[in-house]
């Protein structure tokens, strides 16, 4: 009877070799499992991991730039003492019509991962907005950059809206430029 | 991260899941029952901020400390008088794991220690979580209350913050007990759940069967990626599975009171995801055909078909009746979600058709969804079938009432999905309809565990494995094995239909 059990015991072995050997199944054990010791993305491996255990540090592991983002205006705006700030964020076809590729938080996302209330041009607060946030060129010392600008009034701020919303209208008109009749 | 903290929510959820077993008298195994309380025990405790929330109770540390406490004692008062009748032994734990289960159960520790050290380590990050349940959570520990700065917020980007409170509470508990990111609720319920999984296919199964079909089970790519992003899918599949699973238990033995532990399984899984209402309407049939079939006077019938949807509907209405209207400082009115077309049922036919050809076959023109199928479920849909379509041919015989009223659930997932998505337009095919059909899967294991081909390898392997004993004609039990036969009581007989 002992013999049988590691006849089977050999059988199930040879399986999960067999199993994991498929390319389907030894891809997702590769990207999926294996990867928490051997990836080529240092913080992906538990080595990493097991000595980065600060919540601060996992966050802008794994929020990355989104995150970093919303925290930097958040420490800047208190830096100039701002009072209700509300900030209004750029669509994403203004990020990527300047060339980034940052993803920019929706409006909760901001405020959960910072605590500053923001607001996009198509919102209805729109017109309390009192700081942007802007695509600053490059300027032959710093390169192209995401800045933080106050909004002193109406005309301010309509003119980022009217930028952004031609960032948002050339993205669609290539789109249907594109599409297929 | 808080282990005494942690340590008291673990006991929390098994109390509470315990507890409410023993009120509805169901008798399990030591190792399924310990499994099963913990899953519940975890949507048990997701009550306790949310009932706070409903009395207007601040939501603090000691207060859901307190509300844990005094929720795990009301549900043990029927424990604690058993107990001190003396009626209650120590259950007496069996593992017996045979040689040959090792490399699966070993393959399974190691993907599942990779999931519960993800689900611990990563913060949130779901966008739905992350605009929703989990962002009112993180301001709900700030401010005590779930009705919290959130709400001040433009939230026309989003609905996520309408979703029941099932994550919100988990995550305002174990936020304030456990760790800051919370979130490890989520791989109690995957490892008991998998476990659980594991021990129903060895009951009707060879070990050895039931580990390869374990294996194809446990390494479906996106269901595993579930068992570390933080969503409501992966729980309401459980629930929903855990809810026909009894049901299957009642249509075996006829004890009322399993019936009515299924319906609070259907009830949980209503409350994780609403639209599971729908889902468990679409089960009102086989409900129908079976109290006919046993001959059930209608004036019960009727009452057994209501209470099977007037408590999902209860959890359903506490929510979306009462806390989002009369709570929730926003206006929603779920009529205007619904689709008022009703006579146009070209999207139900869309979405059976896309849902079939993408999802289940992975058939697309789009390059990127081709075998999609695959990434998503792996080969576990196609052995399903395999096996199907083999026991349609050669074993239509051997059917089981348990066999057959899974694959009734394998149909009510596959044609409640897309009339979900003809009844709400929001429910769309790669997000939505993609998670939901999670549900089918564990109805389809449950289905292979009765299939007559498995039967016949299973028993092909036990004669050659133990001559000595299988040699012997012993009876098959009539019934599922997995429930320990309660002592003919006043109190079973009482349960018996």
């Amino acid at each position: 009877m002992t013999f049988k059990k590691i006849i089977l015991f050999v059988a199930s072995c040879l399986i999960i070799l067999i199993f994991f050997h498929t390319e389907f199944y030894g891809n997702w054990f590769e990207t999926k499992i294996y990867r928490a010791w051997d990836s080529e993305i240092e913080r992906e491996t538990f080595d990493y991991q097991r000595t980065h255990l600060n919540p601060e540090q996992r966050k802008i592991d794994k929020l990355q730039e989104t995150y970093t983002f919303s925290e930097q205006v958040a420490a800047y705006l208190k830096q100039m003492k701002a009072k209700n700030p509300l900030v209004l964020l750029p669509p994403q076809e203004y990020i990527n019509e300047k060339g980034g590729n940052m993803i920019i938080p929706e409006p909760i996302v901001f405020y959960y991962h910072c605590g500053v209330k923001g607001a996009w041009y198509t919102s209805a607060n729109v017109n309390q907005t009192n700081w942007a946030i802007i695509v600053q060129p490059p300027n032959g010392i710093t390169p192209q950059q995401l800045a933080i600008i106050p909004i002193q009034n109406q005309p301010e701020r309509d003119a980022i809206i009217a930028v952004y919303k031609h960032a948002v209208d050339s993205v669609k008109a290539r789109q249907q430029a594109n599409s297929p009749k | 991260m808080n282990f005494i903290g942690f340590l008291f929510v673990l006991i929390g959820h098994f109390l509470s899941g315990r507890g409410t077993l023993a009120i509805f008298n169901i008798k399990l195994k030591p190792l399924v029952s310990f499994l099963v309380s913990m899953i519940l025990g975890v949507a048990l405790l997701s009550l306790v901020p949310f009932i706070l929330q409903l009395f207007y109770i601040p939501i603090t540390h000691s207060n859901i400390i307190i509300g844990i406490a005094v929720f795990c004692l009301l549900l043990n008062i029927p424990t604690l008088i058993r107990l001190k009748n003396g009626s209650i032994t120590m259950p007496k734990l069996n593992f017996n794991i045979q040689l040959y289960e090792i490399p699966v159960l070993a393959v399974f520790i190691l993907v599942m220690l990779v999931s519960v050290w993800r689900c611990f380590y990563y913060p949130p990050f779901a966008r739905d979580m992350l605009s929703g349940p989990e962002a009112i959570a993180e301001y709900a520990v700030r401010e005590h209350t779930m009705l919290n700065s959130i709400f001040s917020l433009n939230l026309e980007s989003t609905n996520n913050h309408l979703k029941p409170p099932y994550v919100t509470d988990l995550q305002i508990i174990y936020k304030e007990l456990v760790c800051p990111f919370g979130q490890v609720w989520l791989s109690i319920i995957a490892v008991c759940f998998l476990v659980w999984s594991f021990t129903l296919l060895r009951e009707k199964l060879h070990p050895f069967v039931a580990g390869v079909l374990f294996l194809f089970f446990f390494t479906m790519p996106d269901p595993f990626a579930y068992t570390y992003i933080m969503l409501f899918d992966y729980s309401n599949m459980v629930f929903f599975f855990a809810g026909f699973y009894f049901l299957i238990q009642y249509m075996e033995k006829k004890e009322y009171n399993l019936f009515l532990f299924s319906v609070v399984m259907f009830a949980m899984a209503t409350y994780i995801r609403p639209e599971t209402l729908v889902l468990e309407g679409l089960i009102l049939p086989l409900l129908f055909f079976y109290f006919r079939k046993e001959k059930v006077p209608g004036a019960k019938m009727l009452i057994r078909l209501a209470i099977f949807m007037i408590v999902p509907f209860f959890f359903y209405e506490i929510w979306m009746g009462v806390f989002v209207k009369y709570y929730m400082p926003i206006h929603f009115n779920v009529n205007d979600e619904i689709n008022k077309n009703f006579g146009n049922l070209s999207p139900f036919f869309d979405r059976l058709g896309g849902m079939t050809k993408v999802l289940i076959f992975g058939i697309s023109d789009n390059p990127g969804l081709k075998d999609i199928n695959l990434r998503l479920y792996g080969y576990f849909i196609y052995l399903f079938l395999l096996i199907l379509i083999i026991d349609l041919i050669f074993f239509r015989k051997k059917f089981t009432t348990e066999g057959k009223v899974a694959l009734y659930g394998v149909l009510v997932v596959y044609i409640g999905l897309p009339f979900l998505g003809y009844l709400i337009p929001w429910v769309d095919l790669m997000n939505t309809t993609k998670r939901g059909l999670y549900k089918m899967f564990p109805l389809m294991l449950l289905y292979m565990r009765t299939s007559g081909v498995l039967q016949m390898l299973s028993d092909g392997l036990k004669k050659w494995e133990l001559p000595a004993i299988t040699g012997a004609k012993t009876p098959k039990p009539a019934v599922a094995n997995n429930t320990v036969k309660p002592a003919a009581t006043a109190t079973n007989k009482k349960n018996k239909k």
